[in-house]
């Protein structure tokens, strides 16, 4: 089972960089930004059908992929930010959700990931000098539509491949 | 010990705070050169992005054909015109290296400064660009088996793009000069003139991400610089190799403190398409 996750994990990592980079069209004339990020969305659907725990370890992992083969300023922020988002995600869930809900909670789990992102680097490496009213507008309000929209689509397929019979779940500690 | 902290998860999620928190510090502001477990981790992962993007771009191609077609016609004629004036050129440009190769012999230039001036364009396909808007940084597909070495510069078919920061044996990542800045010690500064005004003389220290634009300071009161001129690298700084085109000047205005001037600049190079660039290899320079 996790092999497959893994598999399958690798496969929309490589996705985020080059197939989604050339397709997510680019509004010349204005500098708005969309960032994919179909890992996370992935490991947070995982975290909401039950599977928490295995759900924070393979967030710190791609996190730090991530990190790895982008290095721009440090280590360690997207394991940190892959790592707790996924938690919270899964904390959020009490018991079985529909699907509005689900996508609900995607939806906060994603702009609590692209605070959590910016508030370290604007804030703790003091790296990025944009005002976050800007990057609330130009840079996380479009990324937040890109990743619902990816995730409205990719929902039901992954429902299904996550409930099958032989994938053991995490047993829940409230 | 745990009864008295109360709570298991809180603990762990304390504890995780303080370990990343120290790991974001000590691994901030140093580019480091790669060891070998990271060389081979990316080393892997670029074999797989270059099998994705490759059909990936065929067919972000194919969409760029379609709306081409449109303007083939009046390219065709613009095409022509700028022919004849290459041919023009040509003659006059024969003319010239014959007299500038004599001048040289003349002066017993060392072979160091002759070869200083002769680029190698390495051509390289962005196989991966990265998914967000903090780190700017693209992977090419040229490593340290090609010859790449971290400083080298990279540029497309319009402008300047980047530099290489960080090679393994068969990728590099390029810092792309949208991530330039006064705050971060890991971006080099350019030194700039303009094309044209070679008394020129300005620094490129910052990129305005809210429009796109980059900040060049410095630049004394009674510069040349006009709004329109292109501006270009000068070797001045000993990093970027002189000559290559940045951008466009769009203004010019009073600097910080009044004794300089600030303009800005937009790009040349388009950073969201990214596909082909080159890598310059000065030889003999390093």
């Amino acid at each position: 089972m996790h092999k497959r996750i893994s598999a399958l994990l690798i496969v929309l990592f490589l996705f985020d960089g080059t197939i989604m980079q050339q397709i997510l069209p680019s509004i010349r004339g204005s500098q708005v930004y969309m960032a994919p990020h179909l890992d996370l969305l992935f490991i947070m659907l995982m975290a909401i059908f039950g599977y928490r725990n295995s759900a924070i370890f393979y967030g710190l992992g791609f996190g730090f992929l991530q990190d790895l083969i982008y290095y721009g300023h440090a280590l360690g922020v997207y394991s940190l930010a892959y790592g707790l988002v996924a938690y919270l995600t899964g904390l959020i869930v009490m018991r079985h959700v529909n699907v509005l809900a689900a996508l609900f909670i995607i939806f906060v789990g994603n702009l609590s990931y692209e605070m959590l992102i910016y508030s370290i680097y604007h804030s703790f490496l003091k790296v990025v000098g944009t005002p976050f009213s800007w990057a609330f507008n130009h840079q996380m309000l479009p990324s937040l539509w890109v990743n619902l929209l990816l995730v409205m689509v990719f929902y039901i397929p992954v429902r299904k491949f996550l409930d099958r019979p032989d994938f053991e779940r995490d047993k829940e500690e409230v | 010990m745990l009864k008295l902290i109360g709570n298991k998860k809180l603990f762990i999620l304390m504890l995780s705070l303080i370990i990343f928190s120290t790991i974001m510090g000590l691994s901030f502001g140093k580019y480091k050169s790669l060891n070998w477990p990271e060389k081979m981790v990316k080393d892997y992962v670029s074999l797989a992005q270059g099998w994705i993007n490759k059909p990936a771009q065929f067919i972000a191609g194919l969409f760029e054909n379609i709306h081409s077609i449109t303007v083939v016609y009046k390219e065709n004629q613009i095409l022509k015109h700028t022919l004849m004036q290459y041919a023009r050129d040509t003659v006059k440009l024969n003319g010239l290296e014959l007299e500038n190769s004599r001048l040289e012999a003349a002066l017993h230039f060392t072979d160091n400064q002759k070869a200083m001036n002769e680029y190698r364009f390495h051509i390289a396909r962005v196989i991966a660009l990265s998914p967000d808007p903090y780190n700017h940084v693209a992977v090419i597909n040229l490593g340290a088996k090609d010859g790449i070495q971290p400083d080298m510069v990279v540029m497309t078919v319009d402008g300047l793009a980047g530099r290489v920061t960080a090679v393994s044996e068969f990728s590099a990542n390029v810092q792309l000069i949208t991530d330039i800045s006064d705050r971060n010690t890991n971006s080099k500064w350019i030194s700039a003139t303009v094309k044209g005004k070679p008394s020129s003389f300005g620094i490129i220290d910052n990129f305005d991400a809210v429009n796109g634009l980059l900040v060049m300071t410095k630049i004394p009161q009674d510069d040349p610089l006009e709004v329109g001129d292109t501006v270009v690298t000068s070797s001045l700084g000993q990093v970027f190799p002189a000559g290559v085109p940045i951008g466009k000047v769009v203004s010019r205005k009073e600097g910080d403190f009044g004794i300089t001037h600030t303009a800005y600049i937009k790009p040349f190079a388009d950073f969201q398409q990214l596909q082909e660039v080159f890598v310059i290899e000065v030889p003999g320079a390093r």
